[in-house]
């Protein structure tokens, strides 16, 4: 469709009444699968908003919507002896992941990167073809946030289609893309002064000034690389429980592995793929139990090393966007902020 | 492969995981071109002799009549497997281990000039073992992919790692932070799917410990929870309290 | 948009079996629809049999003209255990060919030290056949080799076909050790760990480039002692595994530091594993 001419400025400021947001996702529901905040228990999860409304105003969710682009289980391909049939379960409709927060539209951007590259991953490409990103601007933080250390919140300035920000009782929304255009003229919502951008701005700058944790990323490469050896390493070996939470729950974590499922005509079957994780003692181990990575503590250096440092060489950024989740699911409250802290010696 | 001969044998057990295996019926008959159930008393009349390809032996160790039974399962099975959580560890019978024999045969039993039981083991305590299939009662989807990848001579893959995997994969509310519940979950085998955890109840540690299992610094966070130091001890030894990884958690108090 | 699927592996007939040891196969394969394939000595291929699973297996022979490739296996492991039921027009999944192989270019106007140790000679011998290869051609273009290979006993050394060849062919010397000889067995070369080899050999620092491939505590030895020689870090280079469940990038088992070997890897300039904070030998 081409661009509307209006979308240069005029329509790229818009409200949405909070009263009206079951209408504008139904709207959304007419020409997408929309997945949206709702409550898990005492937490939240990214599901299908069939009958249920999104929380807008919730913390964080559980997963991270990677879950929605990378799934936990995905089936690779279907064989029947030695014929290959290739399953993609890619949605039909696009799929609108509505109300993430910018940390998460950060880690997405950051799979991109993971998933593309000389050999792209098909799974991933197709179903992020299909999705339309509608963020939700933070005006409030939790404890374990520190989007702002890493320049990934509370405000997002990029990397959506629409951008949702919680004005009190009204939603602003600005358009990023011909696509999110589409979208908000699909559901007529009016024009909003430039005047609320300066009431966005304050909400921001006051939830930019909530965020109690920190990671300072000044020199961390070799504050890293020179502290290899360090105590709190040997520390977190008798600390941490090599449960793998951490790493399940990250937006950032790419690792699978990979399992044969078989029919029980033991001759049919699919190749499927399965979330891993780099704190687990197979992770790292080979034919004949032989292991790279035996020693607890080297396996949670070399999480704590990847996000921090190795990201950068590999895919050209940092690999965590803040988002506490860690953090949150860590039952030992082990903190990727202290840990930093620690070796700093602060 | 022609269809190999199985054999199941009961130890001092509740038969839960027997009946898993009845459970299978569905999976069975489909597997029954294939498989000979030739020893299975708990579901047929008819028991032919050894020698077996494949043994499953479900429950515990308690008396020596059970040792001589396992040995001559082992001596008629070309592969031994522990089926469930008291062949792998002692399972649920172990729990007596820490008490006087005399004290707990006394609780049972009226007469005890014909009782000569033992502390409860896994099998592997008398016989060497060559797979274990966890949990109280067993994963039936685990059993499945153990019977298939046997039969096609492979090593099955088995989550070796902690039960948290399969409860994050599943997107549960975690127990533990969100209800304070002591949940076993981080040093226990996965392979469940997080079965409890998913139904809002702490992991048990039906499946035993995990391959890398942190058990200290479970038990400190249980402290941390307020639990009293019966309690924590309890949890460790409720299915797998003979092993070593379990074990440390109960020395760490 | 259609992209290639890179995880969709291509059938490849077997068109020969050899053993190679008790516990050892060499496969011949080609595939059965894919018209193009090219590979460089050192790279690797995923190969899947369906239902089993799928491994990371190095290619054990020199580019050919007619597509043919061969893959020698120890069977350990799901994968390769199973091979060890196939026949010759039997069909298994390959995909590759993945990563980055010895540096052939360096190698020119260089000689050429080979050490390998058990199943570590596999990923080497292309590199073997293809110095062998140019001299028979007359090009002149490497060095001397000198091969130091080290095996359990003698039953377990690999491509015992090919010595010969090897002995025969110009400016080739091949040493050969074992960890220990079976009572009643004949064997006229060395006892001991490859490392012991090193008192033989001619090899000189500053003329040589080293290629090596074995178990990690081998290796590490080998890097030591070639050290200690004179050799320098940047013209060590050693093929590495590890645990592989995509071959591109994708799954990040195979991550030491910031390194895929699947695709930085499997062979690393020794200079360049010494950058690593991540301890490698």
């Amino acid at each position: 469709m081409a661009m509307p001419r209006a979308f240069a400025e005029a329509q790229r400021l818009l409200r949405l009444d909070k009263s009206r947001l079951d209408d504008f996702v139904e709207a959304l529901k007419k020409v997408a699968d929309v997945y949206g905040p709702v409550r898990k228990g005492v937490q939240h999860s990214f599901q299908l908003l069939e009958d249920k409304r999104p929380e807008l105003d919730y913390h964080t969710t559980i997963l991270p919507p990677k879950k929605l682009l990378h799934e936990p289980f995905e089936k690779l391909f279907s064989f029947e002896e030695d014929r290959v049939e290739v399953v993609q379960s890619v949605p039909k409709r696009p799929q609108v992941l509505l109300g993430i927060h910018p940390c998460d539209v950060h880690a997405i951007e950051i799979l991109d990167q993971v998933y593309g590259g000389e050999y792209e991953d098909p799974y991933y490409q197709k179903r992020r073809e299909q999705t339309v990103i509608i963020a939700l601007n933070c005006t409030t933080v939790h404890d374990n946030c520190f989007c702002s250390s890493l320049g990934t919140g509370p405000e997002l300035k990029s990397g959506y289609d629409l951008l949702m920000t919680d004005l009190g009782d009204q939603f602003l929304v600005e358009v990023g893309t011909p696509r999110g255009a589409e979208l908000v003229a699909e559901a007529g919502l009016e024009p909003a002064p430039r005047v609320t951008l300066v009431d966005k701005e304050r909400r921001l700058s006051e939830a930019r000034n909530r965020l109690r944790k920190r990671l300072l990323t000044q020199d961390l490469d070799q504050l890293l690389k020179d502290n290899f050896r360090h105590p709190v390493w040997e520390e977190l070996r008798h600390e941490c429980l090599a449960c793998g939470s951490c790493t399940m729950v990250c937006p950032t974590c790419f690792c699978y592995n990979t399992v044969d499922v078989l029919n029980l005509d033991l001759k049919s079957g699919w190749r499927e793929r399965v979330w891993d994780s780099c704190l687990l003692l197979d992770y790292a181990q080979v034919a004949q139990g032989m292991n790279f990575r035996k020693d607890r503590d080297a396996r949670i250096k070399h999480r704590v090393y990847h996000k921090l440092v190795y990201y950068e060489p590999q895919f050209g950024t940092l690999g965590c966007v803040g988002c506490g989740r860690c953090i949150d699911t860590c039952i030992k409250g082990i903190d990727i902020t202290e840990i930093i802290r620690e070796l700093r010696g602060e | 492969m022609t269809q190999p001969k199985i054999a199941i044998f009961k130890l001092s057990s509740c038969a839960g995981c027997q009946l898993e295996v009845l459970n299978l019926e569905p999976y069975l008959l489909q597997l029954a071109g294939v498989l000979d159930i030739s020893y299975f008393v708990m579901a047929k009349r008819d028991n032919a002799p050894g020698p077996y390809d494949i043994g499953f032996v479900e429950g515990a160790v308690t008396c020596g009549e059970e040792i001589a039974k396992l040995k001559r399962a082992r001596k008629d099975c070309k592969v031994l497997v522990a089926l469930g959580s008291c062949a792998c560890y002692g399972g649920i019978p172990s729990m007596k281990n820490w008490e006087p024999q005399r004290e707990v045969e006394k609780r049972v039993y009226e007469d005890l000039s014909a009782i000569e039981s033992t502390k409860a083991f896994g099998i592997d305590q008398y016989v060497p073992v060559d797979a274990y299939l966890k949990g109280c009662p067993v994963s039936k989807e685990e059993l499945v992919n153990f019977i298939k990848s046997t039969l096609l001579g492979m090593r099955p893959y088995l989550r070796p790692h902690s039960v948290c995997v399969e409860c994050k994969l599943g997107e549960n509310v975690c127990v533990f932070l969100s209800h304070r519940e002591p949940c076993m979950g981080p040093v226990t085998t996965a392979g469940c799917g997080a079965l409890c955890p998913a139904r809002g109840k702490a992991c048990d540690g039906c499946r035993g410990p995990a391959n890398d299992p942190n058990p200290v610094s479970l038990a400190e966070a249980f402290k941390e929870l307020g639990l009293h130091r019966p309690d924590i001890i309890r949890r460790f030894r409720k299915y797998a309290g003979a092993t070593l990884e379990f074990e440390k958690g109960v020395e760490a108090l | 948009m259609t992209l290639i699927n890179p995880y969709k592996p291509e059938p490849a007939v077997i068109q020969a079996i050899r053993s190679e040891t008790p516990d050892t196969t060499t496969y011949t394969m080609k595939f059965r629809d894919l018209q193009e394939f090219s590979f460089e000595p050192g790279q690797f291929n995923m190969i899947t049999l369906f239902g089993y699973g799928e491994a990371p297996i190095s290619i054990s022979s020199a580019p050919s003209e007619d597509g043919t490739f061969e893959h020698t296996v120890r069977h350990v492991g799901n994968v390769t255990n199973a091979m060890a039921g196939l026949r010759e027009g039997d069909t298994l999944g390959v995909r590759g060919a993945y990563g980055t192989g010895w540096p052939m270019s360096q190698l020119e106007g260089q000689d050429v030290l080979i050490i390998a140790g058990g199943i570590g000679l596999a990923p080497l011998r292309p590199v073997i056949q293809a110095v062998i290869g140019d001299r028979r051609k007359g090009n002149g273009r490497y060095g001397s080799m000198e091969i130091l290979y080290g095996a359990r006993t003698p039953a377990d050394c690999l491509f015992k076909d090919d010595y010969e060849e090897w002995r025969s062919a110009e400016g080739v010397n091949l040493l050969l050790t074992v960890d220990a000889v079976p009572q009643g067995m004949d064997w006229e070369h060395n006892v001991g760990v490859v490392t012991a080899l090193f008192d033989q050999m001619k090899s000189r620092p500053a003329d040589t480039i080293v290629l090596t491939c074995g178990p990690e505590v081998m290796m590490k030895f080998v890097v030591r002692g070639l050290l200690e020689r004179g050799f320098s870090p940047d013209r060590l280079y050693l093929s590495l595994e590890r645990r592989m469940s995509c071959g591109v990038k994708k799954c990040g088992n195979c991550q030491i530091g910031s390194k895929f070997v699947c695709k930085d890897g499997p062979v690393f300039a020794y200079a360049e594993l010494m950058t690593l904070s991540e301890e490698v030998l």
